[in-house]
């Protein structure tokens, strides 16, 4: 829960003094010149953004009127639409959950999931690092494949869609990023606050000291007078999703002092006749797809990890597999949360720009799901095999 | 042509698809609950509180009541120590019939998700955790 809360007080850093709007303006400008390079500026912006801000919306909320503007300038605006604002906007959505994905402290909901694995398996070791390690090259994956089944497969663009329509469109950009002056000094104090919170994240397996504490840390020196960068006004922390959450933790400590998952699914399994012999491919099958599918019907990030990653460790301890062998690629598919606008807040605030019909966001998300599946499916046998989670 | 329509036309007319303050979040329309949504939400109470009711009162669970004690794990044989067995399975019927209730709760969005969850968290004091007087009874201490 502190890493949760304190990761919003840093963020509000980057929000307040604007930096991450800043650099968001400067990178599309610096970068944006063709539609090409608009895409990938915000593939690279989106995963930046990623690293600093735990929530999702917030960072959707930032990049919202930069894409719309853009949008505008390629020819989609007030509900003209065409394939260059359909990829802008369905790629950014896609940017801002998987992005999180790549990070433990990208979303709360990760959080949680740590928190019930390390909560079941008190003695092994699992940090910030361990989840970059396995989780950040997939998301890198993830995300250029996403540009690629974008503009090439599902939404290519026509010749006029790739230039800009309105004449000196990106120079209202320019003014915007100059209207904002000179870096100030408060900007370059969150920008180091972060970046020594975030190398403290990295190397945490050499100092030592873990995630919350780094946290704490880096949200005194923000908070502090006359050093610090925000004071407590200034700090937007969702108090409604933190007592979410709360009341999420408390029930994932309920379930593993109870033990109920194990007992559940000991009974789930028996009665669906799977077993110690059962192949490991099976129930990964299993529960990677439960979990990825389960973004469709589900609102929540956080609900679906506290269903589905204590199942998963249940099922790993009945049957002895490695720990995290289930549980961490579970996790790593929380974030899937794109594909139709309730699945998720960014996916119902990016809907009603109207830049998409509920079928081309079913399209495209479904499609990135399913390419997601054979991923993780990939990362099984692969990369998740190397790094000594699955057998 | 009316005043409404020279209003209207003036809107359109000063709307600047390029200005970054148009896209704000508080001027984007707001996505309204459909029919299901507010049925789901208008039955999501008494279907928790149903839930609730069925589980933990009324409904035998085998599975808890021939609960396999050797079978559980360290964490929870330690809990099982303090509480004694009795205790132990109401415990497990109740963290069932918290965790379906309150899914249903965050799913049908009856109440507000933090409402939820603290209604969670005072559920688990009340029928999962041992009240300090029975502590202080079984350790001996007056």
């Amino acid at each position: 829960m502190w890493l949760n809360i304190l990761s919003f007080v840093l963020a509000s850093m980057l929000v307040k003094t604007k930096a991450a709007k800043r650099f968001a303006l400067w990178f599309v400008l610096k970068f944006g010149k063709s539609a090409s390079g608009i895409f990938f500026s915000f593939l690279v912006i989106n995963v930046v953004l990623s690293m600093f801000i735990s929530a999702t919306t917030v960072k959707a909320t930032i990049l919202l009127p930069i894409f719309m503007v853009i949008a505008a300038i390629f020819g989609a605006s007030q509900g003209e639409r065409n394939n260059f604002g359909r990829n802008l906007v369905l790629q950014n959505l896609f940017q801002v959950n998987i992005g999180a994905s790549a990070f433990m402290t990208g979303s709360g909901a990760n959080l949680l999931a740590v928190s019930l694995i390390m909560g079941a398996y008190s003695s092994y070791s699992f940090g910030y690092t361990d989840w970059l390690a396995a989780a950040f090259p997939l998301a890198m994956i993830l995300l250029l494949l996403g540009w690629f089944i974008g503009v090439k497969v599902i939404f290519p663009l026509k010749p006029e869609e790739k230039k800009p329509q309105i004449e000196g469109g990106m120079q209202r950009l320019r003014s915007e990023l100059d209207a904002m002056g000179k870096m100030t000094f408060d900007e370059m104090k969150s920008i180091a606050i972060f970046v020594g919170v975030l190398l403290m994240w990295v190397t945490g397996e050499w100092h030592g000291i873990d995630e919350t504490t780094v946290a704490f840390m880096g949200a005194i020196i923000a908070l502090m007078p006359g050093i610090g960068v925000v004071k407590w006004n200034d700090v937007d922390i969702p108090w409604h999703l933190m007592l979410f959450s709360a009341g999420a933790y408390t029930l994932g400590s309920g379930l593993n002092a109870t033990d109920l998952p194990a007992i559940m699914v000991n009974a789930g399994m028996n009665a669906l006749g799977i077993t110690g012999q059962t192949p490991f491919i099976v129930l990964y099958l299993l529960f990677t797809g439960l979990m990825l599918f389960s973004g469709l019907l589900f609102q929540s990030k956080t609900m679906r990890a506290l269903i589905f990653i204590p199942i998963a460790i249940g099922v790993e301890q009945q049957f002895n597999l490695p720990a995290l062998s289930l549980s961490f690629p579970v996790a790593l598919l929380i974030e899937h949360v794109y594909v139709l606008p309730f699945n998720s807040k960014p996916a119902a605030l990016l809907y009603t720009t109207n830049h998409y019909s509920w079928s081309d966001t079913f399209k495209y998300g479904i499609t990135m799901m399913l390419i997601a599946w054979v991923m993780i499916l990939v990362w099984g046998e692969t990369v998740l095999q190397w790094l000594g989670y699955t057998p | 042509m009316t005043e409404k329509n020279k209003e209207l036309d003036q809107e359109v007319q000063a709307f600047d698809p390029l200005d970054m303050n148009n896209y704000k979040v508080e001027k984007l329309p707001k996505m309204e609950k459909s029919g299901f949504e507010k049925w789901m939400a208008r039955l999501g109470g008494p279907l928790a509180i149903l839930i609730f009711i069925l589980i933990y009162w009324v409904v035998d669970i085998p599975l808890f009541d021939n609960l396999d004690f050797e079978s559980l794990s360290d964490k929870a044989q330690k809990r099982l120590a303090v509480i004694g067995e009795e205790a132990f399975i109401r415990a497990c019927y109740a963290m069932l019939a918290i965790f379906c209730s309150s899914i249903v709760l965050w799913i049908t969005e009856s109440v507000q998700s933090y409402l939820t969850s603290l209604m969670v968290i005072l559920a688990i004091v009340f029928a999962v955790l041992p009240r300090r007087k029975k502590l202080l009874r079984n350790s001996d201490i007056r």
